[in-house]
Order: structure tokens, then sequence, then C-alpha cells
């Protein structure tokens, strides 16, 4: 899932730095997915740069508190963004290019009912959206909650019923809680927003 | 949203859209170019990066143009799009004493050390509407250039790109008076110690070395307060203050500061120190090294306005002071500023007027608020007429109409108010 540094230094961080007509775009992408929970849609990819670092940089000034759990990619992160390298229990943005366990999920903050605002937002690396054939290492959640009319599926791979499972619960005190946004290594994104509620659909027996 | 609730509403949102549009991009006159904008109507992009609070007279200008000239439309454009930027850096304090003059009055003293520099103002020309014939421009200029000599570089001074500052401005100085020197002979040899005109010495420093100014400077210097990230409610620190003022719509902020002028406690009126207008440097650390870098330059107007202070509680020896900046040439709102922000200070920060500085001069919540009492208020506004047909009914003892039968459907709506009118 993860992709190693292979550029230079001072490339990598020149390719994760993002003009403002950039980042504008994939905010505009990123709104529509948020909006639309269980929708695809795709930001354009940067060569050698994981997709959620770009989607993620974006996203990221001097303002923002970041942890980056990854160490290939964290230095040339905060070179390129100027954003602020924080714990993850504080971030205001997690980047995860591996997938985040259930602990870590739970111990990220969520904000209270009065501050909703300082709940976390989680760019989260995941393999794919359904695209393997056999269904394997693939999750379908169902999802309701404003943005969908009635229920919505989608289909994560790469990361473990488990974590949405934490999910749910993490985000049960709505509106404190955490944005999860999905990105493939393609530049596919979807995002689950904390006001969708979250079941998983359990796969049909012998399938 | 909007006028869906109206039939034939999407379309004629569209069509009205279509209307701005076509109106903007046709007409028989040539399209305005930026460069026209920032040049011609440079006081209309002044105000607009002022009251958006974002510097850069390439954006304003597009904005004034796509607001057909509306400051407060251009205003908004502008403070919406600089919403979308990415925050690079937080740039470091600069002292205001580093201010490149192209224009330096004061109003306190005749001959403040440094000497008046009037450069490009309106203050002593008659207000005479200039009905030359359009034909007869061209030999005017042609004039004005033979007469005052191409090295002064007449009319092409002042710069928006940031290169050129307009140095060359006319420059007119108040001759010495020996009559006025003793008054501020003191001071003067302040003045002497600096001989470069373009950064004259401080009134300020000289009031206080004449010891007459109330000592406000705690020695601390906590960062301030970020009115775009927090809203600034009463009770806000000076620095809060000061950015809504800086940011305020200029003719909301005058208004204000003229209605305090007819304070019955006030006696008088504030006299500026110092008005300037100018370039301070834009520094940021180095990512890397650490050292301040000048990046750019900004063009402000800078006022200090002293007042006497005679209130009962207030030490009746010494004078207080009061400033104002804000971005490009706008002196009216720098000396309003500069006003209000004695005003606000005087009152101990906790007055009447300490909370409408911070929440009512603002052009976009003030406008915005306006503008949308033209959306759809048509619930509400039956519930009114609701009310008033039941308070009649009760007064009257009949039984009120049926508001289903009062109200007119959104189909026959129009001739509805023409039977109205």
């Amino acid at each position: 899932m993860t992709t190693t540094r292979t550029l230079t230094y001072g490339e990598t961080i020149r390719r994760i730095g993002r003009a403002p007509e950039d980042s504008q775009r994939d905010y505009r992408r990123l709104i529509d997915v948020l909006g639309r929970p269980s929708r695809i849609a795709a930001i354009d990819t940067v060569d050698g740069v994981p997709p959620v670092i770009i989607l993620a940089a974006g996203l990221a000034d001097v303002d923002v508190t970041v942890a980056v759990l990854d160490e290939d990619w964290e230095r040339p992160f905060f070179v390129a963004t100027g954003a602020t390298r924080t714990d993850i229990t504080r971030a205001q943005h997690i980047i995860a290019t591996q997938p985040l366990t259930v602990d870590q999920l739970t111990s990220l903050e969520r904000g209270d009912a009065l501050h909703p605002e300082r709940g976390a937002r989680v760019f989260a690396a995941v393999t794919g959206f359904g695209d393997a054939v056999d269904g394997a290492d693939s999750t379908t959640l169902i999802l309701s909650g404003p943005g969908n009319d009635g229920e919505a599926r989608l289909s994560v791979d790469g990361l473990a019923p488990e974590f949405f499972d934490a999910l749910a619960i993490a985000n049960a005190d709505f509106p404190a809680g955490i944005d999860l946004v999905l990105v493939a290594p393609d530049g596919r994104i979807a995002a689950i927003p904390r006001s969708s509620r979250i079941s998983i659909e359990k796969p049909e027996k012998g399938a | 949203m909007g006028y869906s609730n109206a039939k034939g509403g999407e379309e004629a949102i569209l069509a009205a859209e279509q209307l701005v549009r076509r109106g903007r991009e046709a007409g028989s006159s040539p399209r305005l170019t930026l460069d026209q904008v920032t040049e011609r109507l440079r006081l209309a992009v002044d105000r607009v990066m002022g009251e958006a609070s974002l510097w850069s007279p390439g954006l304003a200008s597009r904005a004034v143009r796509q607001a057909e000239g509306d400051q407060f439309e251009a205003m908004q454009l502008l403070r919406a799009h600089r919403s979308t930027l990415p925050r690079l850096a937080y740039s470091e304090p600069v002292e205001v004493a580093e201010l490149r003059v192209l224009r330096r009055v004061s109003s306190a003293f005749r001959n403040p050390p440094g000497s008046q520099i009037l450069g490009r103002t309106l203050d002593y020309v008659g207000r005479l509407l200039d009905l030359m014939p359009e034909q007869d421009h061209e030999r005017y200029v042609a004039e004005l250039e033979a007469s005052v000599g191409h090295s002064h570089g007449h009319g092409h001074g002042h710069s928006h790109d940031g290169h050129t500052h307009g140095d060359h401005e006319h420059e007119h100085r108040v001759p010495e008076n020996s009559a006025t020197r003793d008054l501020v002979g003191e001071l003067q040899a302040v003045a002497a110690e600096s001989d470069d005109d373009r950064n004259p010495p401080r009134v300020m420093d000289l009031m206080r070395a004449m010891d007459l100014l109330v000592e406000r400077r705690t020695g601390e210097d906590p960062e301030p307060y970020d009115v775009t990230r927090q809203p600034a409610r009463p009770g806000a620190p000076r620095s809060a203050v000061l950015s809504m003022l800086a940011r305020a719509e200029t003719g909301a902020l005058v208004h204000f500061w003229y209605k305090l002028r007819f304070d019955p406690r006030s006696a008088g009126h504030e006299i500026p120190g110092e008005v300037r207008h100018g370039w301070l440097p834009l520094r940021v650390n180095h990512p890397l090294t650490g050292n301040p870098v000048q990046v750019a330059e900004v063009r402000v107007t800078d006022v200090e306005t002293y007042d006497d202070l005679d209130r009962p509680d207030e030490d009746r020896s010494r004078i207080d002071v009061g400033y104002g900046l804000c971005f490009g040439h706008n002196e009216r709102k720098a000396i309003a500023m500069a006003g209000l922000d004695l005003a606000v200070h005087r009152d101990g920060n906790s007055s009447e007027v300490a909370q409408q500085v911070l929440i009512t001069l603002d052009g976009v919540e003030a406008n915005g608020f306006l503008e949308h009492l033209k959306l759809p208020h048509h619930v509400d506004f039956r519930s009114v007429i609701d009310r008033k047909q039941a308070i009649r009914a009760l007064q009257t003892g009949t039984k009120p109409v049926a508001a289903t039968d009062a109200t007119p459907t959104p189909g026959n709506e129009t001739q509805q108010i023409g039977a109205l009118v």
C-alpha cells in the first residue's frame, strides 16, 4: 500500500507542494465525496507520491496540525506544507499510509458537542474500492445519514471490518467524531463523514 | 435553494446570471484591462484590498472589474477568494518606523522633524468637476509633461507592481519657519540626526521625548488575535479591535467615527500627529536558515492621532494616542480608525463603542445581512399577515379570514401584489 520514495529529497518536496489552484480543485472533489458518502471521485495523481499524501498536502498549511504515520514521507510532507508536526492524539489531520490500528483510531481527537470542529480528519490509504474480483480483503459498508437517500453501499479494500466498527463507535457522539477520507493508489477517493451511520454488510454464507 | 419555492425559479435564476455575465462582458467600449483598473482606479483597488484584508493589486483589480465597480461586491469576491488560499508562513513584525514614505503630513506640528511631505494629495485641490472636452485630453497631457519635465516621471510614479514606488512624485515642503522653531526646538534636534527624508523620525518618539504621552507600553508582546480564525467578540484584545477596524467597511467606519464626535463628553476632536502613506517591508523567516528575509513590500496608510485627556478620571497632564493602519492609500479610513482605537481605549475597552467596533463595521456582515432581505421571506411574511388578521378579528369580533384564502399561492403572487399596489 505504501509507496517508497524513489525521488531525490528536493524533487519529492517540489512534487508534494500544492499550488492554490491544485488544492482548490482537489478540495472541491473532496467536498463532493464528503457530501455524498459512498460516491467515488478521483484526484489528479503525481508521479512518485502516494495520492493520500497529495490530497492531505493540499489541505495542510502553517495553521494545520498534522500527524504523518509514515517515516518515509513525514519529513518531506512537513517541509513542503509548513504544517505543524503533532502527536496523533492531538493532530487535526492524520495521514495513514498503512491501516490505523483500532487503538490508534480510538485515540484520535473527536472534539465535543460545543467544539465539533476539533474532531480529527483521517486521510487513510486503501488498496481499492471493491476492486478485487473475489472480494478478498474487502469490506462492504452500508451508509445512511445526510447525503444518502436511504442506504448506500461502499466497498473498501485494505481496511478490516474491526476498523469500521471502531469508527462507528467513535462517531456515536455526533457532532463530535472523526471524518474519514479514503484514498486509493490510483487517486480515487471516497469519504465517510462523522454524520454517516455505518453498518457492515455480512458476507453471504459460503461466499 | 434560493427561489426554488417560486414557480419557474430556477430558469429565472439562470437567466439573471446570464444577464449579469452578458452585461459585464458585452458593451460598445473596449474591455477594461487590469492595468487600467490598477492605474486609473487605484484608490478603488486600494480600498478593496483594505476591506478584503488581502494585499494583491492584481486580484483586487480583477474583483473591481468583475463587480463593475461595486466596492462591496469586489471586496466580498476578494475576501472569499482569500479564504481559499493556503497560509504559507507568518510574517515577522515590522516597526512602522521603517515606512518609506510617499506622503507624510502632521496636523499637530507645523514643522515636524523630517518635514512635511505632501505627496499626491487632493487636500489643497479645488473640488471642481473637470469638464475638459475629451478630445483636448491628449494636448493637455503633452502640456503637462512639458511643464513638469520627464525626469520627474509625472503620472507614472505610483505603481502597483512593487518595483517603482513613486518616489518621484511632486513634493512641496513647508519652508522652515523660525516662529514655530522654539515650540518644537527640542524635537528638531532629534530630526537633525536623520537626513533621510523618505524615512523621517516619528512624531510619537518626539512626543515621548517631551514626556507628554501617556505610557501605554506594558512590556508585554502578546501574539496578535487572528480575527479570521476566531470571531472577535466584546472583550477581545486591542489587536482584535485594530484588525477589525483595518478591514472595516470604510463608509461605515467614517460614519461611526463621525457619530462619536457628537458625544457630549467629547470637546473638540483628536489631531493627527502623522498621516503617512508609503511602503512597508514584508519579511518572513527563511524556512531553512530561520533568518528574516524580505519577500515583498506592501503599501499602507498609517496614522497616529492625539487627543487631549480631559475626563475626570484621566491624567489631565498628558496626551493619549490612537493608531490606524490599513492597506493602500485610504487616509479617511486610517484617520477614523486611529480615532476609534483611541475612543475604545479611553472607554477601557468595555463600552458600547468597543462592542460596536467589533460587531457592526464589517462589510461582509452588514451588507450580507442586508442583501439577504431580498431572498424569499414568504413564510415569515405570511405569518406576520396571519397575526395581523388574527388581532383584527379579535378587535372586531369577526371570524379571522383563513390564511389559505387570504394568501396568494406562488402562481398568482404577482397578480395579488399588483392588486395591492
